[in-house]
């Protein structure tokens, strides 16, 4: 018996070590920078909502429609889960033969999930993501099943490619896009006296020796702060024709003269106290953000984005007065892209006709104003940016984002769709950090940062 | 005979399902985590074998590993001292007949009772250079205040000190288990023979108290060296890399910079170590018990 229980126990051990490996684990870096969860904007007059179309009358001897799940798998940022859930609601009433359910999951868990689900087989019929290629040979070609068979030219190009196979595929579309761009504490601005640099091409060196002014006049600790994120750092160098990637995205570029003018600016701003320690140096090793010193009114001028609208609006309200305003332009305009895709994953060809309905009407131009308006995010389509559209709130500012994505230069998207820009950027960025507590100077991180991107686009 | 036999395998019905698990979470990640330290991962491509390279990028190419490496070291030799010095005057200051002593005994204990997390975050506003009340009490005295956590030297003592209020209960408790057991006659026979307080400590109390302070040492050591939550919370590595430790350096190799087998390699190296150190206490051990 004894012999017994011990084979038993052997048994247990030799299936328990046979087991499949463990898949390794989620990364934590996206290429774009996601924005950070804000909280629900305060109700306000929502654009009408478009009217669902009556249903046609099925004759009384028809068969009974089949009903098609569509399963939908969505991460939020905030305020964009009330509008997805209203467009879903409305899709749901204008068809139906088709039923999306909308699967919220965490941004965190995301790639891993889909991975998983995709490999054994299981996907989900359509997916918000941040790193479409990470996905290209599950996706589906929605191209075959679309109406408008040119409805990959409605969406910002340089984006689009990022969903667009070798020969022409279609697997999605850019749904919504974030901006790197700065905010301004005017209250601040107008007790000290002074106004805005006008003109196209202001440069950074303009706009903060500004807030420098305005720091003295009314003591606010600091003028200016940039999120600790190489995303960020990157859209700041670009005004200086600064970046990290080459044109042709096949080497890098860290220690260019242009970008050690731009970084050695930048550290020497810490230094001098223009900008604080606490983001960059005291920010830990990971990403942090200098929000809440804008919000506090310890900061005069706030380097930012878009996704920043919805949680100022809410806590800021009217307490000061404060906008976005344009990214400096010097060499080119700065700024970098990022947002997130809709794609649709090969499930059965029952499914793919209606997959691709879906993914036409949430990016019909209709629909993609309704959720741009609600969640105040940024809208894809290149008839919107151009001919601008109306915000329920806040639109001067939005419109000045909008205004920034027409003048975004190339080489901002040849950086962020960059299938290695995650974890170059967070390279950079730990360089710079080094260079800005005395370990390294700006040449030496440069270089070290230069020769570790190098490694990694290997 | 049969009751006996059926006794006999009980035990192993017990440790079955942990044995279990063990196997799981423990044994078949570190076999994997071997293995996968002779790969070059990323998530677009399939692993591909490079042998022994990752190994020999930590060693000559990553100035952030040996940074980490480095800085390890102070921390380790800090940390440790501090504990050893301080664990044992508080045992001995706990092991005296003194009033309300239950209460001071708890009173050293409750920071090793909270999250390592916790403690960080309380520490961070605490020397938070411009609301930490650190900062306040020293203008109040009008005295500059002070960027604890933002100059590379001043986060480094922060993060040894941190550690040290976190963890020093435990060892505290350990060396006055330790002092209990020193039999009381030996204190009154030097008494009766002349001994000062201070004989007795350096002859009787030391002495005695030398493995226990050994088991202390190592097992600090050991703590020491696996430190990870205590300083992801209070610096997050920074300023810079001022306090960025293995752990942490293997934590931003895997999920900040997607080099899993970078990663798997200097875990490895973080492994070696630490088992060295295990084997060193085993063999101590071994030795003292011989003599």
């Amino acid at each position: 018996m004894k012999r017994l229980i011990l084979f038993a126990m052997l048994a247990l051990v030799l299936v328990a070590a046979c087991a499949p490996a463990p898949t390794p684990a989620p990364t934590a870096a996206p290429p774009t920078a996601a924005p950070k969860p804000t909280e629900a904007p305060k109700p306000t007059e929502a654009p009408k909502p478009t009217e669902a179309p009556k249903p046609t009358a099925v004759p009384p001897t028809a068969t009974p429609l089949k009903v098609e799940t569509l399963r939908f798998v969505w991460f939020t940022d905030g305020p964009d889960q009330a509008a997805i859930e209203k467009l879903i609601k409305e899709f749901n009433a204008a068809n139906p033969d088709i039923k999306v359910e909308l699967a919220i999951v965490p941004f965190a868990e995301l790639n891993t999930l889909l991975t998983t689900q995709a490999e054994a087989g299981k996907a989900p019929d359509l997916a918000r993501v941040t790193e479409p290629p990470r996905f290209t040979k599950w996706l589906l070609d929605i191209k075959p099943y679309l109406k408008n068979k040119n409805f990959d030219k409605e969406f910002i190009p340089e984006a689009q490619v990022l969903v667009t196979g070798e020969k022409g595929e279609m697997y999605g579309y850019p749904h919504d896009f974030t901006l790197n761009a700065p905010f301004i504490n005017m209250t601040l601005v107008k007790k000290a006296g002074l106004e805005l640099p006008k003109g196209d091409k202001i440069a950074w060196k303009d706009w903060v020796d500004l807030a420098v002014k305005v720091k003295k006049a009314t003591n606010v600790p600091y003028a200016f702060a940039v999120d600790r994120s190489g995303h960020r750092l990157d859209g700041f160098i670009q005004a200086m024709g600064g970046g990290f990637f080459t044109p042709d995205g096949k080497d890098v570029r860290i220690n260019s003269p242009e970008n050690l003018k731009a970084i050695g600016q930048f550290v020497a701003w810490h230094k001098d106290g223009t900008m604080p320690l606490e983001v960059w140096a005291g920010g830990g090793s990971g990403y942090a953000d200098a929000r809440q010193l804008f919000v506090n009114q310890q900061l005069v001028f706030y380097l930012s984005g878009n996704w920043q609208m919805a949680f100022f609006n809410q806590t800021i309200g009217d307490k000061f007065e404060w906008k976005a305003v344009p990214n400096a332009c010097e060499v080119q305009c700065g700024g970098m892209p990022g947002g997130k895709f809709l794609v649709a994953f090969k499930t059965t060809p029952e499914k793919a006709e209606k997959q691709a309905r879906l993914l036409e009407f949430l990016g019909s131009r209709k629909a993609m104003e309704q959720y741009a308006a609600e969640s105040l995010f940024l809208p894809t389509r290149n008839d919107i940016i151009k001919e601008g559209m109306k915000w329920p709130m806040r639109n001067e500012d939005m419109n000045t984002f909008l205004k920034g994505i027409a003048v975004l230069p190339k080489s901002t998207y040849v950086d962020n769709y960059h299938p290695r820009f995650g974890p170059v950027a967070n390279e950079v960025r730990d360089r710079v950090t080094q260079a800005i507590t005395g370990e390294l100077t700006v040449e030496k991180a440069l270089e070290n940062a230069q020769a570790k991107a190098k490694d990694l686009i290997k | 005979m049969p009751s006996r036999r059926r006794a006999s395998y009980i035990p192993y019905l017990f440790l079955a399902p942990n044995l279990l698990v063990f196997v799981l979470f423990i044994i078949i990640p570190a076999i994997y985590n071997f293995y996968l330290s002779l790969f070059k991962t990323s998530f677009d491509k399939p692993p591909e074998f490079v042998g022994l390279d990752n190994f020999i990028y930590l060693f000559q190419r990553d100035d952030f590993f040996w940074r980490a490496l480095s800085n390890l070291i102070v921390f380790v030799i800090g940390d440790v001292g501090l504990i050893l010095i301080l664990s044992l005057g508080i045992a001995l200051l706990l092991n005296e007949d003194i009033r309300w002593r239950g209460f001071f005994r708890s009173v050293f204990f409750y920071p090793v009772l909270l999250s390592p997390v916790v403690v960080a975050l309380i520490w961070r506003w605490f020397l938070n250079t411009q609301y930490g009340l650190l900062n306040n009490l020293l203008r109040a005295f009008e005295i500059p205040p002070q960027p604890w956590l933002l100059r590379p030297d001043l986060a480094m003592l922060w993060v040894i000190l941190v550690h040290v209020w976190a963890t020093v209960g435990f060892f505290a408790l350990i060396l006055l288990a330790g002092l209990q057991a020193i039999p009381p006659v030996l204190y009154e026979a030097a008494v009766v023979d002349g001994a000062t307080r201070w004989r007795s400590f350096w002859h009787i109390t030391l002495p005695l108290l030398a493995p226990t302070i050994f088991v202390v040492l190592i097992l600090s050591m050991i703590r020491a060296f696996e430190v990870f939550d205590h300083i992801y919370a209070l610096t997050g590595g920074g300023p810079g890399t001022a306090t960025m430790m293995i752990v942490q350096y293997i934590y931003r190799t895997g999920f900040e910079m997607n080099q899993f087998g970078l990663a798997a390699a200097a875990s490895l190296v973080l492994f070696v170590i630490i088992f060295s150190l295990t084997l060193l206490q085993y063999w101590l051990g071994r030795l003292r018990e011989a003599v």
